[in-house]
């Protein structure tokens, strides 16, 4: 009898994320190259990205939270608890208010499998393909769900559906695993209406939600643990914007890759203790660089709000080749997820504290709204008018049907409102088998070459200009 | 699209929401969405719009339904009366026309089939999937050797059937009925109630095998096709899934191909 083979994803991340966990927490610059040199080649592209002086003191406690996240979900099972599979657009503080569960976030998996795991966890795709799933599904989830429906990897024990709507590939893609493996779905549904109305009757939804949560894991809501969790939950609020505030000054002192690490932490441990911590130090590192006035080029050449997702399999290739350059990574739609405290008062405050997180969570406020293209119009003019961006980014995700059908609309409108030019990139942002990266590369140094660099010139230009007018008129 | 629709002038819009869920509390919801829908369209054409002018609308539509269903009848018959590209071609009227101008259009319709004497032994197929209303597609299929006997399309056999009592709320019946029984991939929760009835059609139907089509970019029903195959397979039923691009003739040789392997699989 041979054992099983469990070269799934989950499997991997955890094998690897040992290493990880092993490390201590402060490394000298030869450590982390040694480091660096046990790892298998495409594992220590993205260790090094990580491990880059200026971010390591982040990366570090942001790499353990990650190792610690996925160790807990490999021994839930054992210690009695439920793996609830939830998607990225569902805050995982919902599930830690309960002590028999433990969140497993699809597309973080999807996003750290890519950036670590030999050939991008491509993989675990061909396990969903093979199944007869179409090619345009969206790789963010497909990925860890192939290796999920692989049948060697961690099993879920139910499955959390709140895309409906936003996102037709996301919902139906684990409405697929959920049939195929007979894995019980819950549904949480947020209506297609932003108004108080939706609002209310959203969370008359999420009630019915929780209740059958509760009957699902045998345990009724506990309020005492449940104020536990959303301050912890309030805490990691304070620090999402103190860490916000870093990005306004020029040059922005906190490192490109911040922003990722915001939403991993975001959308794996919000509400717990862990997350606050490597909070604390990521507004720590860049209180640090904005007093010494630390960059890593010699200017900021441009300042990129990227309205949409990013790319996420090359970290070292993308980010850390931006910021060398003076290219700013400000935010993501998904790392502008603007948390609200929570009213901690009773159950039914905190309930509808956790109903209104579901309904602001990034993409279904926006893309889940009523209308597509105006929520998301709104938010992006007010951030880049708010962290004066030069430029907007819009990755051109391939299998996003829904920001694509209103981008053309979307782009207009964000260059009429603001002045700022929008880039459009086209490729998968978890594989690099549609657009390379050094085609990204290519068209991102492009764009900030002669737009956006040209534009601030001309700017610069005008002011001096007008000051030597001003003065010969004086 | 309905963004890019509101961008042209002077048109009518109103963003109906429709629930992905059939429960209580969306029905509810989704009853007052339709009355808002309502208001709109009153407000829209200067005349209120009452229970009873919808009573009397579905009354209307029950005739043309009945009537269609008369005709669609004949699709059972072995070897059937009429073709799956003129029972579609009857569907789509169904959605376009008057209900008077259509009961009319179907009477003569029924009465010509009758009187045909088909020939000849064919693969009895089943069409099913997202929004296909290109009936050349489906007359090329027809010309290989097959015969579409019963379908499961968007703009098909999907349409609501029954009417509601005098005792009910027409809207509240209407709202119920579009989340309860419309059978489309976009609901949740009702994948086995949809695998149910298209069994059941398969079987009333006696049919040889099944093509399953989407449009390229149709997540709702690329995924939802790829479950029914697995399903239907299992029981015997063999299936073609087919992706096509909408409204496009330039890949109908490729389907030709795709669908000849098809049938001769089946009918070995």
């Amino acid at each position: 009898v041979t054992a099983p083979v469990r070269d799934g994803l989950v499997h991997r991340l955890r094998e690897l994320s040992d290493i990880i966990s092993a490390l201590p927490e402060t490394l000298s610059d030869a450590e982390a190259r040694g480091v660096e040199r046990v790892l298998p080649p495409h594992t220590r592209r993205a260790v090094h990205a990580a491990l880059a002086p200026h971010i390591r003191p982040a990366s570090l406690p942001f790499l353990k939270l990650m190792a610690s996240w996925l160790k807990e979900v490999s021994a839930a099972t054992a210690a009695g608890r439920k793996v609830i599979l939830i998607p990225f657009n569902f805050p995982p503080e919902v599930i830690h208010v309960f002590r028999r569960a433990v969140p497993l976030t699809c597309e973080v998996l999807t996003t750290l499998g890519v950036g670590v795991l030999e050939g991008y966890g491509e993989r675990y795709w061909d396990e969903a393909m093979a199944l007869g799933l179409p090619d345009y599904l969206c790789s963010s989830s497909t990925i860890e769900l192939g290796s999920i429906l692989s049948g060697r990897d961690l099993r879920p024990d139910a499955i959390v559906q709140s895309t409906a709507g936003a996102c037709d590939a996301n919902s139906k893609v684990h409405e697929f695993v959920s049939l195929h493996l007979g894995i019980p779905q819950l549904f949480i549904e947020k209506p297609a209406d932003n108004s108080p109305r939706g609002r209310a009757q959203h969370r008359r939804y999420f009630r019915r939600f929780i209740a059958e949560l509760e009957q699902l894991l045998d345990e009724p809501l506990d309020e005492a643990h449940m104020r536990e969790v959303l301050e912890q939950g309030n805490r990691a609020t304070d620090l999402y914007y103190d860490l916000y505030d870093l990005h306004r000054p020029s040059p922005c002192p906190v490192p490109n890759l911040l922003s990722l690490y915001s939403y991993g932490v975001r959308f794996t441990s919000w509400g717990r203790p862990e997350a606050v911590e490597v909070l604390q130090r990521m507004v720590e590192l860049s209180a640090d660089r904005l007093q010494r006035g630390a960059y890593p080029a010699p200017a900021e050449v441009a300042r990129t709000l990227w309205i949409y997702v990013g790319y996420y399999f090359d970290l070292w290739g993308l980010f850390n080749w931006m910021e060398e350059r003076g290219i700013t990574y400000l935010h993501d739609l998904l790392s502008l997820y603007v948390p609200r405290p929570v009213d901690t008062t009773s159950k039914a405050t905190m309930l509808d504290g956790l109903a209104d997180a579901v309904f602001d969570y990034p993409m279904t406020r926006q893309m889940g709204g009523s209308s597509m293209s105006l929520g998301w119009i709104e938010d992006t003019e007010h951030f880049i008018r708010d962290l004066n961006a030069s430029c907007a980014i819009f990755s051109g995700h391939h299998a996003c049907k829904q920001t694509w059908s209103v981008f053309a609309t979307v782009k207009r409108e964000i260059t009429r409102r603001t002045g700022v030019p929008v880039l459009a990139l086209q490729g998968d942002s978890w594989s690099p088998r549609t657009t390379s990266g050094k085609q990204l590369r290519d068209e991102i140094t492009g764009f900030v070459d002669t737009v956006v660099a040209r534009r601030a010139g001309r700017r610069r230009r005008g002011r001096r200009s007008r000051r030597q007018r001003t003065g010969e008129e004086g | 699209m309905f963004e890019s629709w509101s961008v042209a002038p002077g048109q009518f819009g109103h963003y109906l929401r429709v629930p992905h869920l059939a429960t209580p509390e969306s029905v509810d919801v989704f009853t007052e969405d339709l009355e808002l829908l309502l208001e709109a369209l009153a407000a829209y054409v200067g005349r209120s719009i009452t229970a009873r002018d919808l009573r009397a609308a579905i009354a209307l539509r029950r005739q043309a339904r009945e009537a269609l269903d008369r005709l669609l009848a004949l699709r059972l018959d072995d070897p059937p009366r009429i073709t799956g590209s003129e029972a579609l071609a009857a569907l789509l009227l169904e959605g376009t026309l008057p209900p008077a101008v259509l009961c009319e259009l179907l009477q003569e319709a029924t009465a010509e089939a009758l009187q045909r004497r088909p020939s000849g032994p064919r693969l009895r197929l089943l069409l099913g999937g997202g929004v296909t209303d290109e009936l050349q597609l489906v007359r090329e299929l027809e010309t290989l050797g097959g015969v579409v006997v019963a379908d499961n399309l968007c703009h098909g056999s999907r349409i609501l059937r029954g009417v509601p009592d005098e005792e009910q709320e027409p809207l509240r019946w209407l709202a119920r009925s579009y989340l309860e029984e419309l059978r489309c991939p976009r609901m949740f929760d009702a994948y086995p109630e949809r695998l149910r009835w298209l069994r059941a059609t398969a079987r009333e139907a006696r049919v040889d095998g099944a093509i399953l089509v989407h449009n390229k970019f149709c997540d709702l029903h690329g995924v939802e096709n790829a479950r029914l195959r697995i399903d239907l397979e299992q029981e015997g039923v063999p299936v073609l899934v087919l992706e096509k691009e909408y409204g496009a003739v330039a890949d109908l040789g490729r389907i030709r191909t795709r669908v000849q392997a098809f049938l001769e699989r089946v009918s070995s």
